[in-house]
């Protein structure tokens, strides 16, 4: 009898054994290299979460998601340009999303940045079915810094641009963005609510783990009151933290400046920004876009930064008008 | 694994409702039987809380026992909380310096609209500084490791509906060092403490990596 007693016991504790926090899919999503049904294309040395909607004839548009370390999942409401004549494609960058991970060390290098665009180019040369084909590119937030740095290498690849605010063109501007928009507030609910998981999940490095507790302290920026005017949550795959922390120090490290080259670029870009957010307006707004020639800066009306996802019904006909236009 | 992860809640939470525990200076303690102190600081987010300790007299060394309850600032008042029960005692002291250590389990919970999660842990201090009755000047060096955790995702399960509720195993641990003075008036201390913060890999490490906290105590 004490045998069974003590057998059931050993047979219960074993058949329970903990969660392992890194195990891939315990508590994030796998990616593109361990999931086979995620949709991708290897481009530029790694694998990226790709979808695209609409016919690969049509005017190509380029969808890039903010971040750095953020993915494409709320902005997909875009994908209804593909009804109205448009080849639309989505991609989560480097390290991010369901993109396959990297190492650390790519997102350290000086030519970090240069990266990225390339990886953007390289997307476009995939995805661009001949040389009349014209091709858009709609950022949002660093998408639409990235769209910029894109802009300012390629200003020739490029028919047209929807920036959605973009934190700043340079270092300098982008950190004076950022100290208002992250602004600290340490007696708040939002602040515990992101920082306390760090006291239960620390020092340790597996991807997986940071990912997860990126997914809370990424929450402070949807709290209630917050400096974004975002009205909630919005959904998202994955938070590519090694990416997003290693992108912030190479910033902080080397700095940036997008607007070496964008006076050349003479087409008119629709530049974005949103009622809500306390951390940009209309001023920041010009002062951001002012390095192009040729800008229609536009406020899109009840919402905060999280336009695509909260305020997509007043983002849309603004966009679709100006792709019409150079359609 | 569940029966001894529950075993390991339910004792620690038994323990916790019923202890309190203390900042001590133990060249103060004259004829102190009870600590009763209130605490306000800032650790991953901002917290308040109050402790108690009891001071049990042997023939060696006196040894503190005791516990303390901490809550975040914000809206919602104990969604989120710290509770540690520990024994203390000082191992050596020679004119004035004092070596002392502190042993403690902690029972954490965390909860907002992405995930709840409860945590059990423990964490070990070492204290070397200088005590005089009225005053002392601590350093510390402590390692807190939270050593089971079971997290049920809310909004996150939402987001990824195959996310694994339950329970997970140890997940990482952090060291603190830091600085604690301590002056009394008649039956009263006042503590200030301030450190810094590192993850288990000193890569890791908090978003906030300092610490503080003020505290008021009353001898019984």
């Amino acid at each position: 009898m004490h045998k069974s007693i003590y057998f059931f016991l050993v047979f219960l504790i074993a058949a329970c054994e903990p969660e392992d926090w890194s195990k891939p899919g315990n508590l994030v999503p796998r990616t593109a290299d361990e999931d086979a049904s995620v949709p991708s294309q290897q481009i530029n040395g790694t694998l990226l979460h790709v979808e695209s909607y609409g016919e690969p004839i049509d005017p190509l548009i380029i969808v890039i998601h903010g971040g750095p370390g953020g993915d494409f999942r709320s902005l997909l409401d875009a994908r209804n340009l593909a009804d109205d004549g448009y080849h639309v494609v989505f991609y989560d960058q480097r390290g991010t999303g369901l993109s396959k991970r990297e190492d650390q060390s790519q997102f350290e290098n000086e030519g970090a940045v240069d990266l990225f665009i390339d990886d953007l180019d390289k997307l476009i040369t995939l995805y661009r079915f001949g040389p009349g084909q014209k091709v858009f590119i709609m950022g949002h937030s660093w998408g639409a810094m990235l769209a910029t740095a894109y802009i300012n290498r390629y200003p020739e690849k490029i028919t047209g641009a929807v920036l959605a605010e973009p934190g700043g063109f340079t270092w300098p501007q982008t950190e004076d963005y950022l100290s208002r928009s992250n602004e600290v507030k340490l007696f708040r609910e939002a602040i515990n609510d992101a920082l306390v998981p760090e006291s239960i999940i620390s020092g340790k490095s597996q991807d997986e783990i940071l990912d997860y507790k990126a997914s809370f302290f990424s929450s402070y920026e949807n709290a209630p009151g917050n400096v974004l005017g975002n009205a909630g949550e919005y959904p998202f795959w994955r938070n590519g933290s090694v990416s997003a922390e290693a992108m912030n120090e190479h910033a902080e490290k080397y700095g940036f400046d997008f607007t070496s080259n964008l006076n050349s670029y003479t087409t008119q870009i629709l530049f974005l920004y949103s009622e809500h957010n306390k951390a940009y307006g209309r001023g920041w707004a010009e002062q951001v876009s002012a390095p192009y020639p040729n800008v229609d800066l536009q406020m899109v009306e009840n919402c905060g930064h999280e336009m695509f996802y909260f305020g997509w019904t007043e983002l849309y006909p603004k966009a679709l008008n100006y792709f019409n236009q150079l359609k | 694994m569940k029966t001894k992860n529950f075993l390991l809640v339910l004792i620690s939470a038994l323990v916790h409702c019923s202890l309190f525990a203390q900042d001590v200076n133990f060249r103060g303690l004259d004829n102190t039987k009870h600590l009763i102190g209130i605490q306000a600081g800032v650790d991953y987010g901002s917290y308040y809380g109050v402790s108690y300790g009891y001071v049990w007299r042997n023939k060696l060394t006196p040894i503190v026992i005791g516990t303390e309850f901490n809550v975040p600032f914000g809206n919602n008042l104990v969604d989120d909380w710290k509770s540690r029960t520990s024994v203390q005692a000082e191992l050596w002291n020679y004119r004035g310096w004092s070596v002392s250590a502190r042993l403690s389990s902690i029972f954490r919970r965390y909860d907002s609209n992405l995930a709840t999660m409860l945590n059990v842990g423990s964490d070990f201090t070492l204290n070397i500084g200088y005590a005089k009755p009225k005053w002392s000047l601590i350093a510390f060096a402590n390692y807190d490791k939270p050593i089971v955790t079971h997290i049920e995702n809310k909004l996150l399960k939402e987001y990824y509906p195959e996310i694994k509720d339950g329970w997970y195993d140890e997940s990482g641990g952090n060291y603190k060092f830091g600085l604690r003075g301590q002056v009394s008036y008649k039956t009263w201390n006042a503590f200030v403490t301030a450190g810094k913060q590192y993850g288990r890999n000193f890569e890791n490490n908090p978003t906030l990596p300092f610490f503080a906290e003020v505290s008021v105590q009353k001898r019984l």
